[in-house]
C-alpha cells in the first residue's frame, strides 16, 4: 500500500488552449505514478487518450465500461496506438463545467508490460453524461520517461484545464532522510546542472533540486547531477538552496552550495565536432539537451566534394523522408537569385566551399532552430552566412521547416563527400 | 554532453569624443569565435549613410582583404564584390549627417574560428539602417587572406569620418564545448 504520494509537477492550460499535455523527465525513484486531470475540451463526447515515450506505434490495447444515466456499456479495442481514457466532457459542454478523472500507472519503472487503470466523470447538467472506468496496457517494457496526454478527437484541452503528475511509494520511511552533499554547480544557460553525493544510509525516496527564490516547481532527480531551472539571465546561484532529499515523513534541511559562483548567461555550448587531422566526416548531435528554449549551429568549414553549389544539408531526428522543405536568397556579387525545394529529404540552400575553390577559404553559416522542444510547432530553421573567394563569392540567406511536432533530439549536418579537415561545427543552447 | 556557459563580453568601445577608428587589441585566444555588435553613426558630411571598414592585425596593404555583398534598399536587391582590397572592406553600413538626428544603425559580425593559423579568416555581417522611408539592409562575407590568429581589430568608416558620440561597439567571446 502506497503511504507517500508527491506531487512531481502540475501544468494548467493557458489562453489559447493546448493540444497535448506532455511530463518528460519523469523521476525513476517511485513506485507507481497518478494523473489527476480537471479538464475540458472544446468537442462534445470527447475522452482523453494517453501515449507513452512518445511511442505512437500500435503498442496499446484497452478495454472500457461507462454509464450514461440510462444504460452501461463495456467495449474493448486492441493493437492500436493509444489507451483511451476517461470522457472529457460531454452534451453541450457548459462554460466552466470541466470533467474530473484520475489515471493510475502501476510499476512505471519497471521491466513489464505497463498497466494503466483510470475513472473519470463528465457530469454537465444535461441529458447526456458519462461515468467511465478504464484499463490499458502498453506492450512495452521500457521505463516510462514521459507521457503525453490528448484528445481522442484532436480537439484541444481548454484554459484552465489542470494536469498533476503524483509520485507514490509503496516503502515506510522511519525517518526524515539525510542532506546530500553538493559538488560542482554549471550553467547551462538558463539552467543549472548541480552535482550530489548522498549521504551513507540516507533514507532518502528521492532528491529534489530547488531554489525557493527563483522557481516554484521542484525539479526531482534520483541521480547527480540535477538540472534546475529555468533562471533569469545573470541569476546568481551563491547563497542559495538547491538540493534536498525527501522521503514520506519529510525532507531535508536543503544544502547549500559552499564555494564559488556561477551565473547564468543563457548561452551554452553542447557539443562541437571537428577533426584537425581527416576529412570527410558529418557532425551529428544525438541526445540534445531539452531544457534549452532555443538552438544554434555555428559552422566553418569547407565540402570535400568538387561539385559546384554543393551545401550543407541538414536533418532532424534522424528522418530521411522527404518531410523538409526550404527557400534560399543569395548574392553573388553579379546578381541576386532565390529558389527552394519542397518537400524535400533534408534542408538544404547552404552553399559551401568545395574541392577546386581557393585553397584555406572558409564557409561560414550561422544556423538558428527556435524553439525546438515545442510540441506543437513545425521545427523552423535560419540560416545567415555564405563565403568570399577573393573577387566572387555567395552571400546567403536560408530558411527551412522540417514538417514535424516532435521535439529535435538529433541533428545532422552534413557537406557533400564530408567536412573537410579543420572544419568545426559548434551546437550551442539559449536560454 | 557536458554543455558549459560562454558568450563572454571582452570588451566594450563606447564613443564620447573625437575618435575615427575603434581598435580592440590583445583579444584573448582562448575562445573559438569572436564577435562583433555595433550600434554606431557616421559624422560624414552630405550623405546620408557611410560604409564600415576594418583592419585584422593592422594588415593595410598588400590586397588581401575581399567582400561580397547582398542588400536591400527597400525597392531592389544588389550584390557586389571587392577582391584584393587593402581593408576587410565595406561589410556594414551607418547613418551619416543628412540622415535624422539621432538614428544609429546597427550590426553583428562574426569572425570564425579566428585563433587558428591554418586558414584564412572568415566573417559574416548583418548590418541595416532604416532612416523611416529609406534605409538599406546589408548581408556579407569578407575573407582575409591570412593564417595569423586575429589578436587585434581596428574599425572604421569608408570615408574616414569620426563616429558620431554614442556610438558603441563590444566584442564577444564564443567558446566551444
Amino acid at each position: 500500500m502506497s503511504v507517500f504520494l508527491q506531487p512531481i509537477y502540475t501544468q494548467t492550460v493557458g489562453a489559447g488552449g493546448a493540444a497535448s499535455i506532455t511530463f518528460n523527465n519523469i523521476p525513476q525513484g517511485f513506485t507507481d505514478l497518478k494523473i489527476v486531470v480537471s479538464g475540458k475540451t472544446g468537442f462534445a463526447n470527447d475522452s482523453y487518450i494517453l501515449r507513452f515515450n512518445n511511442d505512437t506505434t500500435n503498442d496499446y490495447s484497452w478495454t472500457r465500461v461507462y454509464g450514461t444515466g440510462s444504460g452501461a456499456t463495456s467495449d474493448r479495442t486492441t493493437n492500436v496506438n493509444y489507451i483511451i481514457g476517461p470522457s472529457i466532457t460531454t452534451g453541450a459542454n457548459p462554460a466552466s463545467t470541466f470533467g474530473n478523472a484520475e489515471f493510475y500507472i502501476s510499476s512505471y519503472a519497471g521491466g513489464n508490460f505497463k498497466q494503466v487503470f483510470a475513472n473519470g466523470v463528465s457530469e454537465a447538467n444535461t441529458t447526456a453524461a458519462y461515468q467511465m472506468l478504464n484499463s490499458g496496457i502498453w506492450n512495452d517494457t521500457s521505463p516510462i520517461t514521459s507521457l503525453t496526454l490528448s484528445s481522442f478527437y484532436s480537439s484541444t484541452f481548454a484554459q484552465y484545464s489542470t494536469f498533476t503528475l503524483y509520485g507514490l511509494s509503496n516503502v515506510y520511511d522511519t525517518r526524515v532522510p539525510l542532506a546530500p552533499t553538493l559538488g560542482t554547480v554549471t550553467d547551462l544557460a538558463g539552467f543549472f546542472s548541480v552535482a550530489f553525493t548522498p549521504a551513507a544510509n540516507d533514507g532518502a525516496d528521492t532528491y529534489w533540486g530547488y531554489s525557493p527564490a527563483a522557481i516554484t516547481s521542484p525539479t526531482y532527480g534520483a541521480t547527480s547531477p540535477i538540472v534546475v531551472g529555468p533562471f533569469e539571465s545573470q541569476f546568481n546561484y551563491n547563497a542559495t538552496n538547491w538540493v534536498a532529499a525527501v522521503n514520506s515523513l519529510g525532507v531535508t534541511p536543503s544544502a547549500t552550495v559552499s564555494s564559488g559562483n556561477v551565473t547564468s548567461n543563457n548561452y551554452a555550448s553542447i557539443a562541437t565536432v571537428t577533426n584537425s587531422s581527416a576529412g570527410g566526416f558529418n557532425a551529428l548531435f544525438t541526445n540534445i539537451p531539452q531544457y534549452y528554449t532555443h538552438l544554434q549551429i555555428r559552422l566553418i568549414g569547407r565540402a570535400s566534394s568538387a561539385s559546384a553549389g554543393a551545401p550543407v544539408y541538414i536533418q532532424m531526428n534522424g528522418d530521411t523522408g522527404n518531410n523538409y522543405s526550404w527557400h534560399y536568397m543569395i548574392g553573388n556579387g553579379s546578381s541576386v537569385t532565390a529558389g527552394g525545394l519542397s518537400p524535400y529529404g533534408d534542408i538544404e540552400g547552404m552553399g559551401m566551399v568545395i574541392s577546386g575553390n581557393l585553397a584555406n577559404a572558409q564557409c561560414v553559416y550561422l544556423i538558428d532552430i527556435a524553439d525546438y522542444t515545442n510540441l506543437n510547432k513545425m521545427k523552423a530553421l535560419k540560416a545567415t552566412g555564405g563565403y568570399d573567394l577573393n573577387g566572387s563569392g555567395y552571400v546567403n540567406v536560408t530558411d527551412g521547416i522540417y514538417n514535424n511536432y516532435a521535439p529535435i533530439t538529433t541533428l545532422n549536418v552534413q557537406a557533400y563527400a564530408g567536412f573537410t579537415q579543420y572544419s568545426h561545427i559548434a551546437l550551442y543552447g539559449i536560454g | 554532453m557536458p554543455a558549459q556557459s560562454t558568450y563572454t563580453p571582452i570588451n566594450t568601445f563606447t564613443v564620447t569624443g573625437s575618435t575615427s577608428i575603434i581598435t580592440f587589441a590583445s583579444i584573448p585566444q582562448t575562445y573559438t569565435d569572436l564577435r562583433m555588435v555595433g550600434y554606431i553613426r557616421s559624422s560624414a558630411s552630405g550623405q546620408s549613410t557611410d560604409l564600415v571598414d576594418c583592419y585584422f592585425n593592422s594588415v593595410t596593404t598588400g590586397g588581401t582583404y575581399s567582400t561580397t555583398m547582398m542588400q536591400g534598399n527597400g525597392s531592389a536587391a544588389s550584390t557586389q564584390s571587392w577582391g584584393n582590397v587593402n581593408a576587410g572592406y565595406r561589410w556594414a553600413l551607418a547613418p551619416a549627417s543628412t540622415a535624422t538626428a539621432n538614428i544609429f544603425g546597427s550590426f553583428t559580425a562574426d569572425i570564425y574560428n579566428y585563433s587558428n593559423t591554418t586558414t584564412f579568416k572568415t566573417m559574416s555581417t548583418q548590418s541595416g539602417a532604416d532612416l523611416n522611408g529609406s534605409g538599406v539592409r546589408v548581408n556579407t562575407v569578407m575573407m582575409s587572406r591570412s593564417t595569423s590568429a586575429i589578436s587585434n581589430i581596428q574599425v572604421f568608416f569608408d570615408t574616414g569620418a569620426l563616429f558620431v558620440v554614442g556610438s558603441r561597439i563590444t566584442l564577444y567571446g564564443i567558446a566551444a564545448a
